[in-house]
């Protein structure tokens, strides 16, 4: 494994948080999918709130079609599953000598099964290759870049999305009791000095909510925030 | 054997998606916009019989050893030997835009100006084989005939085990070589312009391939004469050899174009003091220029004492009387280049022309004789294609063999084989809509 | 031989403050035989990593870079030089890539039928030094010396046609002629007294010497001339080149002052 520039080790860090962002907002996306079958066409805004983004879609068939894929919103907001894929896309793409063309190949696979997916009739079951694509990307740096640094930043990115969607999205505190623990795993192996060392105020303000278990959501706006920063430079 | 037999439409549909998934791109910019697309393949591929090939080897290494030569004629002396003895005139070095006097007195790592040389061929009909261009500055294409050929193993297993084809997928250990070679301590770098450039697909590919690190201009720095590549850890390591892909003008904003981005300030000095190795080296644009194009053929014989192996499309040069007299009266059937234009730009074919236009390039070409050659149009070779229903179409193809050269001048062992778009157009280009296939060497 | 005391600075005043700036000063002169230099020192400010280069034409210089924001840059040199008062560099044989012209003095526009012109007048072919004297008085009764309306980057083709310029259009005019003329010649950047800034002329090569011409002023170059650098033209010898993040380029104020000094025995 050769050295990380800079630009590369952010390459790594978002590429981990994109793709990561593509994979649990597509599947609690489809769980509130599921929801509408039933009854509820406005339950979509209860999405869209816990992600803090501005309904701008009107109704129910827009919002799939504006959220999936950009179609007919003339800003398509960072959230929406379309540019998560190009940022993913844009970052994996300058790294192919740091995560290798057989992992850079399975990102090539969901964009392109993604794309495809746009004019099918059951969304749900073309975008099942998308999702197999990422998951199958995600053992492919697992199996390659397990114990190299390079594994390491592109683990920091995709637990820390992964947390903060968990978060916003009121998963169970199980849940994010688990993803909290291979978080402080993948840090525990970052040395001081190193841009992925931690924020020791940051990490204590997510331990400190942790501790309130299923009474996180009282400092919700504070823990995302902290996510967001943990890897801010300390404050003398 | 019927070889083309052994690639149905399904199997070239195959590599085509394999192509795909590992983003065998090449970037374009229409209308201002950039767009990634595929470069089109054709699984067809060139086939070179071995003793054909063994008669190309011979006349492509001792070309580019004699480019070399010349190269290291024109830098180390402000009197090149070769224009002392009057082989070539003096004034096709000096007003070439590739003479770059900001090179002078460097002597490159181990002697080598053109490490990686993509020599331009085509195959007449009467079999016999022209060199059309030498590129000794940043000849690109390797990597698409490379992973072109890992992919149709996959895709089509029979068709290697049934022919004797030589293995090209030592291209990246060859292009290691070189690097190690010329390093001169520390890292190797593929530094690339960024992934808006028309052939990073190429770049990235090749870094991986050779373990070598892809990086930006940012990600170096230059300290008291010596190239460091920057790490995220804030540590910085030796960098000692650079395989740019850059061009000259834009390699360095402290001695070429003062406004580039995407140059290292100072290379030029780590390059100067030998802590570094440029891989092409800068300067090398003077040798392939298309006026000193001409004088290629002499130079063999005059650095190395030997005949050209490979024949230059037979070419005219205003500067001498006789030349000048021929190109006027033949004007017709010639191709007109300018030798101070770059690129594709300045080249008209004398057929073309109405009398008016004519009567102008004459003019011309008598005031300023030594700014022009004139070439026989050569009625190259067609190769089959497959159209979209497996049909077999022909078109227009050259080939683009490298050259690499390290502890030896060795040629690799296939090509980029590059075919025009339409039937009756002689541009190969990719950015001229062109596709490319593969290249078999066979081993006997 | 006499001893001259120079001092040369410029100062750079940013708009917002630049940082990551790289940079390469050439304005380290060279002993060459018309000139010698006693003592040489010189400044760069804030201070940053300086290393010496030297480049493809011979010159000297300093490279180095300065990373912190910074809003103001300086640099210059002091020194004594003792400058021979014949006007020219000994040089048997010159090279050849000299008679060819670069991409700044290539004789285009209105320069070669100027040339047509005066070539009917010029001196006999056999008197190199008498010509080049006699291009550089037409290139001086042509240009209006007017500063603000070329830029570092003007051809020579381009200030002939507005007939205008500062002392670098009227070397790399003249520099075109020569070239046409077959007179080998090289572009200068120095100093000179009661210049206020840094000065550009030209050395014409006749009979085994480089011969300072100076076209701005119309005549040969003296002992108040301090080389600095030699090119094909300005690109070759600017005295700062520089890259930087963040930064616009603000102002620019430049000093120079030039005396005779006391000549040390």
């Amino acid at each position: 494994m050769g050295i990380i520039s800079v630009e590369h080790s952010f390459n790594l860090y978002w590429l981990g948080r994109y793709s990561e962002r593509i994979y649990t907002t597509l599947c609690t996306f489809f769980n509130y999918y599921d929801k509408t079958l039933d009854k509820d066409k406005k339950c979509y805004k209860v999405f869209l709130k816990k992600l803090d983004v501005e309904d701008k879609y009107g109704d129910y068939e827009s919002f799939i079609r504006g959220y999936l894929y950009n179609d007919g919103v003339e800003a398509p907001d960072v959230f929406s599953v379309d540019s998560a894929f190009g940022m993913a896309y844009d970052n994996a793409l300058v790294i192919r000598d740091v995560i290798g063309s057989e992992s850079l190949a399975y990102v090539h696979l969901a964009v392109d099964a993604f794309h495809y997916s746009r004019d099918a009739k059951n969304l749900r079951l073309a975008l099942m290759p998308a999702i197999d694509y990422l998951l199958a990307f995600w053992g492919s740096i697992d199996d390659r870049l397990a114990s190299g640094e390079a594994g390491t930043i592109i683990k920091c990115g995709k637990l820390i999305e992964r947390l903060d969607l968990y978060f916003r999205f009121s998963y169970n505190y199980k849940q994010i009791y688990a993803e909290y623990e291979k978080l402080c795993h993948v840090l525990s192996h970052v040395k001081k000095g190193n841009p992925f060392y931690y924020n020791t105020e940051r990490l204590s303000v997510l331990v400190e909510v942790i501790g309130m278990k299923g009474r996180y959501k009282e400092r919700l706006d504070e823990v995302l925030d902290c996510l967001g920063r943990l890897f801010e430079e300390q404050s003398a | 054997m019927n070889l083309v037999d052994n690639i149905p439409l399904a199997t070239a549909r195959e590599i085509n998606k394999l192509m795909m998934r590992y983003g065998v791109k090449f970037g374009v910019y229409k209308n201002n916009e950039f767009i990634e697309q595929l470069f089109p393949y054709d699984a067809i591929p060139r086939i070179i019989p071995a003793e054909e090939f063994a008669f190309l080897n011979k006349g492509l290494v001792q070309r580019v050893n004699a480019l070399n030569c010349f190269l290291n004629d024109i830098y180390s002396s402000s009197t090149p030997k070769i224009i002392k003895d009057k082989v070539i005139p003096e004034e096709f070095v000096y007003i070439s835009s590739g003479h770059l006097p900001e090179c002078n007195g460097i002597p490159p790592p181990k002697g080598i100006y053109s490490h990686i040389s993509g020599i331009d061929l085509v195959q007449c009909k009467g079999g016999s084989w022209y060199v059309l261009e030498d590129n000794l500055r940043v000849p690109s294409g390797a990597s698409y005939p490379l992973i072109a050929r890992e992919l149709c193993r996959i895709a089509n297993p029979e068709a290697f085990s049934l022919n004797d084809v030589e293995d090209n997928r030592n291209y990246s250990d060859m292009l290691k070589d070189v690097m190690k070679h010329v390093n001169r301590g520390g890292l190797n770098v593929i530094l690339t312009p960024g992934r808006y450039n028309a052939a990073y697909f190429e770049h990235s590919y090749l870094a991986e391939r050779t373990g070598a690190v892809l990086v930006i201009a940012s990600q170096l720095t230059v300290d008291d004469g010596a190239l460091y590549m920057k790490d995220y850890m804030g540590g910085k390591a030796r960098v000692g050899a650079v395989y740019r892909r850059i061009s000259d003008e834009y390699l360095d904003p402290m001695t070429f174009e003062a406004d580039s981005l995407i140059g290292v300030p100072h290379i030029m000095d780590a390059y100067r003091a030998g802590n570094v190795a440029i891989i092409n080296a800068p300067g090398n644009g003077v040798a392939d220029d298309k006026g000193i194009y001409y004088f290629v053929p002499k130079m063999i014989k005059y650095y190395l004492g030997e005949e050209a192996v490979l024949n230059n499309a037979p070419t005219y040069l205003p500067y001498y009387e006789d030349d000048l007299k021929f190109t006027l009266d033949n004007i017709r059937r010639l191709v007109i280049k300018d030798v101070s234009e770059a690129g594709g730009y300045g080249v008209v074919f004398g057929s073309n022309l109405s009398e008016g236009e004519l009567g102008e390039i004459k003019a011309l070409i008598k005031k300023e004789p030594r700014r022009f050659i004139s070439q026989e149009v050569i009625d190259f070779i067609d190769l089959e294609i497959m159209d979209d229903d497996g049909g077999l179409i022909p078109r227009k193809a050259d080939l683009r063999a490298f050259v690499l050269t390290g502890e030896t001048t060795r040629v690799w062992e296939s090509g980029l084989t590059r075919f025009s778009r339409d039937a009756d157009s002689f541009i190969v280009n990719s950015s001229q809509g062109g596709g490319f296939k593969d290249t078999w060497v066979l081993s006997r | 031989m006499k001893a001259v005391n120079f001092q040369y600075r410029t100062e750079l005043v940013f708009s917002s403050p630049a940082s990551d700036h790289k940079f390469l000063l050439k304005i380290l002169p060279q002993d060459d035989g018309r000139q010698r230099i006693a003592s040489l020192s010189w400044l760069v400010e804030p201070q940053g990593k300086l290393w010496r280069v030297s480049d493809g034409f011979g010159n000297a210089a300093l490279a180095g870079y300065i990373d912190p924001p910074h809003s103001r840059f300086r640099f210059g040199i002091t020194g004594t030089a003792e400058v021979s008062d014949k006007p020219y560099v000994i040089c048997p044989e010159p090279e050849r890539a000299l008679l060819y012209p670069s991409e700044l003095t290539k004789p285009r526009g209105g320069i070669s039928d100027f040339y047509d012109r005066l070539k009917a007048f010029a001196p006999p072919p056999d008197e190199p030094l008498r010509r080049a004297e006699y291009f550089s008085r037409a290139v001086h009764g042509h240009m209006n010396y007017e500063r603000g309306i070329t830029g570092s980057s003007t051809p020579a083709r381009e200030a002939f046609a507005l007939g205008s310029g500062v002392c670098q259009d009227y070397a790399h005019i003249l520099l075109a002629l020569l070239k046409l003329d077959k007179i080998p010649c090289r572009y200068v950047a120095g100093l000179a007294s009661d210049c206020g800034e840094t000065h550009a002329w030209v050395e014409a090569w006749a009979n085994g010497k480089f011969y300072g011409i100076d076209p701005t002023r119309d005549k040969f170059t003296d002992e108040s001339y301090v080389a600095l650098s030699r090119g094909r033209d300005f690109k070759d010898c600017s005295v700062e080149r520089g890259t930087y993040k963040g930064a616009c380029k603000g102002s620019q104020t430049i000093t120079l002052s030039m005396e005779d000094a006391e000549v040390s025995q």
